[in-house]
């Protein structure tokens, strides 16, 4: 890959940047609108904004249940993040440093839930947590999302195992140390880029998720994303826009740290 | 006391018999090269020295000590890998230290131990360093003071010099043997470099498939190795087939390619036997073809290549054997050497020919 930008012509190179360039439009362009929206002074949404306010932030706590669902959110988010990463670290453990028979096909099997539609996750587990009599309870709604995140943190884990060679774990145990010592002096630091941005990501996608806990959830359990889809239905004005700015920024800063910290974005894409 | 014992060690990693036999005793203080084309099992019996992997036969000692059922992080061996393996989350010091914070040895008496080790190899002024802040160089007499400072029993080497360019290679040649000799530590070379064994090592084991085909003093097995297949490896050679033709008081004659013949003292083959004659391309002399003898070889020049300090003539003899041989620039000019399809004359220095029987000749053809 390296080598083929050498040989590319010219005129190409124009033509994939531009791409480039349009590409990062089209996803930021949203998120701008957003933003401009929630200070709009008008009730209805509108573009481009008329008269500016700060208004609909103060209007957030008037959608329903918002702390609790957020708070639910936070909490599932940040439990799923912690199961999903520890299972991550023995599946990328297994995945890259030992001789399994049919890596490809476990990881592929792994990571497979990013690739299935999330209303078919959801229904298949709604279905399945009835049959077991579980359904609707904060532990079926904490299952359902560590299947959802799982395939972020071995995707991440797996690449900051297979960066980090073999032969510093040899070294360190011809210097003395234990398979224990290796694991918690060489071994987990060499893993923590992949730990963290592993985390951070399944936390975010947790987070926010809608298809899934749309299934999962009933009566008192109930997520961030969902009453803030209900409030939409019911309500034309920006207080959604409002928060989800105020999310966006909140998030920004988590992700703009961590990456200056720990380069999180280039081990998720790796 | 004897710095390292293998005893009919085998090994097999699945299928594959990797390590067949081998057997290797190395004097306490002594420097031994494992040499061989990769894939020969050199790195495999370094890794079961080390421990890393568990021979399923034979036996490993350490210092006089068994190994039997020694996990790596009990045998006291200085490992020092080919990509130098220095932890990257940690700084210089932190690096070198670890043996010894593993060995619970802290405080001031590990931090002296650690400065000690970097003075050794003239580093002391980097020990904040991270890793990634060193040149290749550098990196690796890190990686060696790290090895050495827990004071270990052997020194195992995997391509120390590998990853370096020539001239530092060079430097570090030198510098690494006054340190193992200085040190009197017992050192195992892994290398397929045949330059970094003869120079760094007391004694050399060349490897093939598997097994040791020869171990010796470096000039030995240069100069005289015991089988064909051992010559054609190390450095380059010229192969010859002729015929023992008679014993004369002194020696005896070979002979083959038309007139010519030539006596050595040493042949403990029969009157009639064919023989593989082997001989390096420095022990043959270019001669003008109005010196040609009946003790010297008539060759077309094919080529000239120059090598810096010699010029290596490629040449071919009546019957198409291509024979190599070495000139300096100034016999190039003389003779005019760099002429494509020049007739002259070889003179192989009868106390050079190696001989061989023509079964390890045939052994070597296996092979390709």
């Amino acid at each position: 890959m390296q080598q083929s930008s050498e040989y590319q012509p010219r005129r190409y190179q124009a033509i994939v940047h531009s791409i480039g360039w349009l590409t990062i439009v089209f996803l930021v362009f949203p998120v701008l609108l957003t933003v401009i929206v929630s200070f709009n002074a008008s009730f209805f949404i509108e573009f481009p904004p008329k008269a500016l306010s700060i208004d609909w932030y103060g209007n957030i706590a008037k959608i329903h249940r918002i702390g609790h669902a957020t708070f639910i959110s936070a909490l599932v988010a940040f439990a799923s993040a912690t199961v999903a990463t520890l299972l991550g670290i023995c599946a990328s453990l297994a995945l890259v440093r030992t001789e399994l028979p049919a890596k490809a096909a476990i990881t592929a099997f792994l990571v497979s839930p990013i690739t299935i539609p999330m209303v078919a996750i959801g229904i298949a587990l709604v279905q399945f947590f009835i049959l077991i009599g579980t359904a609707f309870t904060w532990y079926s709604l904490l299952i359902g999302h560590i299947l959802l995140v799982l395939a972020y943190p071995i995707r991440t884990l797996v690449a900051s195992l297979t960066l980090s060679n073999m032969s510093l774990e040899e070294a360190a145990r011809s210097l003395g140390a234990t398979r224990r010592q290796v694991f918690i002096t060489i071994t987990l630091p060499q893993m923590k880029p992949g730990l963290i941005s592993g985390f951070i990501f399944s936390f975010l996608i947790s987070f926010d998720n809608y298809p899934i806990s749309i299934f999962l959830v009933r009566g008192g359990l109930t997520t961030m994303p969902i009453e803030l889809f209900n409030y939409i239905t019911q309500n034309l004005d920006p207080t959604p826009a409002a928060f989800s700015s105020l999310y966006i920024a909140i998030v920004s800063v988590i992700i703009f740290f961590a990456e200056k910290r720990w380069r999180i974005i280039s081990y998720a894409i790796h | 006391m004897s710095g390292l014992e293998l005893n009919g060690v085998n090994v097999w990693l699945g299928a594959q018999h990797i390590l067949k036999n081998i057997d290797l005793s190395v004097a306490q203080g002594e420097c031994v090269a494992l040499l061989g084309p990769s894939g020969c099992g050199k790195t495999t019996t370094l890794r079961t020295i080390a421990g890393f992997i568990v021979p399923q036969e034979g036996s490993v000692s350490i210092a006089g000590k068994s190994t039997k059922n020694l996990p790596p992080n009990k045998r006291n061996v200085g490992l020092v890998f080919q990509d130098y393996a220095l932890f990257p989350h940690m700084t210089v010091s932190e690096n070198v230290g670890y043996g010894l914070r593993m060995r619970k040895i802290d405080g001031t008496a590990r931090s002296e131990q650690v400065e000690q080790a970097l003075a050794m190899v003239q580093l002391l002024h980097l020990k904040d360093r991270m890793p990634s802040q060193l040149s290749g160089g550098q990196r690796q007499r890190i990686a060696l003071a790290r090895a050495l400072v827990i004071q270990p029993d052997i020194l195992l080497l995997d391509e120390p010099l590998g990853a370096l360019d020539r001239k530092l290679r060079d430097q570090m040649q030198v510098e690494l043997k006054q340190l193992q000799k200085k040190l009197g530590i017992t050192t195992i070379i892994v290398t397929h470099d045949q330059e970094e064994a003869l120079s760094l090592a007391d004694r050399v084991a060349v490897m093939f498939d598997g097994q040791i085909e020869e171990i010796g003093k470096p000039v030995n097995l240069y100069e005289t190795p015991s089988s064909l297949k051992v010559m054609e490896f190390l450095g380059s050679s010229n192969i010859l087939s002729m015929v023992v033709n008679r014993h004369n008081p002194s020696g005896v004659t070979l002979s083959g390619y038309h007139h010519y013949s030539v006596h050595v003292a040493q042949c403990t083959f029969n009157i009639n036997e064919r023989i593989t004659v082997a001989i390096r391309p420095e022990h043959i002399q270019i001669l003008p073809m109005a010196e040609i003898a009946s003790d010297t070889l008539e060759a077309t020049t094919i080529e000239c290549v120059y090598k810096g300090g010699l010029v290596e003539v490629h040449c071919r003899l009546s019957d198409g054997t291509q024979m190599k041989a070495q000139s300096d620039a100034s016999s190039v000019q003389r003779l005019n050497l760099m002429q494509q399809g020049l007739k002259i004359a070889l003179r192989l220095d009868p106390s050079r020919l190696q001989l061989f029987s023509l079964s390890s000749k045939e052994r070597t053809h296996d092979r390709t």
